[in-house]
């Protein structure tokens, strides 16, 4: 028992490349995704809406229920305020408890209507495990630069300790048992994904038809899928198999970038046609991105440097002023349309944000295979070289 | 006052073990509540699990609104596009209540709302009457698109209102 405790404690407390320094950005990167995901919906559009069908969530009695214009409004323009603090790194701990409030409190609202799913990872388990394992306003913020001024030592960023990888390996952990439970689901008890063969086909052939009507495109395969529904079985196998084999995101560094490769091919396929967006689950895969690695080319770069020296003039504490005035009024004119510029004017949505990420993220994954590969073969020349020379001395 | 490393390593120590028991809870309340969204915001992803579709109907249907802008002019919107996709379950119950047959509370409460989201969407407010109304199209599965969009085979009035002050 004492050595599995022991090896549990290993994994745990095995270095991160980078944590602290991808951490930090990777705040950064969730608040302006989150403020994205915001601008999607105006929370204003639910005063006076009829009772919605999960009226009775226990969660909802905790709420005003007729929640007034000024309700609705407060909660939008206090979490975008939040978000845009939490982006600079300012109070970033009672920042990230406003987000995971706040943002609670928004998605529940929403939830009447519907439970979104894939939202709760960046709505209440990412800043909830962030707010417990603390680190992500170490680097790359406003607090971590006053802190520096006022004598105490910076946390460099490419500091590896297990400190700053807390929240990626335990949201590693919970996309290793969500994921299998959505396979789990259809597979047992009233799940129907073994039980008929055309549910994944009819799915498709209906959400076509939705999609056009929504002024968006077919399903070009709609045809063959009518000519074969019998093939759904194996279509659904394939889909239960695929959620099922996210155990494995525990398994190493391999096996996690296939998965994700994968699950970004899947993601954007279900956008394009299933009309699924799972859009909230990017915060959860940005957590995997070397953040770090992609700023250090960048941080040298000329242009860069000059948007960082007027900066570096006006010091912390003016920067500090300067973006609270600045989140002020972006969160003052959110509603009057600020909003739009997160969606820039409507053209990332909920659908074609995966159009983006995914042969963005494919790239990035399929290049990182290829170093890796170029490294290990680096690594056998020398082996073979060094084999050599010790031939020759001998 | 600085933290001597020992403090440190302590500190990280006592950090790891509430992150372990805060994510075990999260864990075993996930496998506690099952297929079910009662518990919101603990929830596993009983996504599409228990789902038995038919094959689509011969014919389908969408709610247009018409309306009357106060310059004049009129606007066509497709009533699942007023919110966010995901969230576009909420507007059909809005449409039903606000034409309703019997004059009620709820239906005025429910058209007052239409206008709400209609204004949300037009960025004005200036706006008089309000035109339901359904388009219908056949469809063909066998076709790519298995609807052509611009060819409705018929449009329903369903309902029309002023827009309530």
């Amino acid at each position: 028992m004492s050595t599995l405790l022991a090896r549990f404690d290993e994994w745990w407390t095995r270095p991160w490349p980078n944590a602290a320094g991808r951490f930090g950005l990777y705040r950064i990167v969730f608040a302006l995704s989150y403020l994205w995901h915001v601008s999607e919906f105006d929370l204003r559009a639910l005063f006076g809406a009829p009772p919605g069908p999960e009226y009775s969530l226990p969660f909802l009695q905790l709420l005003p229920t007729s929640p007034s214009m000024w309700f609705l409004q407060g909660v939008d323009v206090l979490l975008v305020l939040s978000l845009l603090l939490l982006a600079a790194g300012i109070r970033v701990p009672v920042s990230t408890a406003l987000v995971l409030v706040l943002g609670l409190i928004r998605e529940a609202l929403l939830s009447e209507y519907g439970v979104e799913n894939g939202n709760l990872m960046p709505v209440v388990f990412i800043p909830l495990l962030a707010f417990v394992g603390s680190g992500w306003g170490h680097s790359y913020s406003l607090d971590a630069w006053r802190a520096q001024r006022r004598g105490e030592t910076p946390v460099s960023s490419t500091n590896d300790s297990w400190r700053y990888a807390l929240a990626m390996r335990s949201v590693l952990i919970l996309l290793a048992v969500l994921f299998p439970m959505a396979g789990l689901f259809k597979v047992t008890g009233d799940g129907t994904w073994l039980r008929y063969d055309d549910v994944l086909p009819m799915l498709l052939l209906r959400r076509s038809v939705d999609s056009v009507v929504m002024g968006w495109w077919a399903n070009p395969l709609g045809p063959w899928l009518w000519a074969h529904a019998s093939i759904g079985y194996w279509m659904q196998i394939g889909v239960v198999a695929f959620e099922l084999s996210f155990v494995l995101l525990l398994a190493g560094a391999a096996a996690r970038r296939i998965l994700f490769a994968a699950v970004l091919v899947f993601h954007a396929v279900s956008a394009l046609w299933v009309m699924v967006s799972f859009g909230g689950m990017l915060a959860a895969y940005a957590l995997f991105v070397d953040w770090e690695s992609l700023w250090q080319p960048v941080r040298g770069r000329a242009l860069v440097d000059m948007l960082r020296r007027p900066l570096l003039a006006l010091g912390p504490d003016r920067c500090l002023a300067m973006v609270c005035i600045v989140a002020v009024v972006v969160a003052g004119t959110w509603h009057a349309g600020t909003r739009h510029a997160f969606t820039l004017g409507g053209l990332i949505n909920w659908r074609t944000i995966w159009f983006v990420v995914a042969p963005v993220g494919l790239g990035g994954i399929l290049l990182s295979f290829w170093r890796d590969l170029e490294r290990h073969r680096f690594a056998a020349r020398e082996s073979r070289r060094a084999a050599i020379a010790d031939r020759v001395q001998l | 006052m600085s933290l001597t490393e020992r403090d440190a390593t302590e500190l990280s120590r006592t950090t790891l073990r509430v992150a372990q028991l805060v994510l075990g809870l999260i864990v075993a309340g996930l496998l506690f509540v099952g297929r079910s969204e009662h518990y919101f915001p603990l929830t596993g992803w009983p996504l599409y699990e228990s789902i038995r579709i038919a094959r689509p109907d011969a014919s389908v249907n969408a709610t247009y609104l018409r309306v009357a802008l106060g310059d004049g002019g009129v606007r066509e919107l497709l009533a699942q596009k007023l919110v966010e996709y995901s969230r576009a379950g909420m507007i059909q119950g809005t449409i039903d209540a606000a034409t309703a047959r019997n004059d009620s509370p709820a239906r005025s409460a429910a058209r007052k709302h239409l206008a709400l989201l209609i204004s949300l969407k037009l960025g004005t407010s200036d706006f008089d009457s309000i035109s339901v109304f359904q388009r219908v199209w056949t469809v063909d599965l066998a076709r790519v698109p298995p609807v052509n969009i611009a060819r409705p085979v018929m449009s329903l009035p369903v309902d029309r209102f002023a827009v309530p002050k």
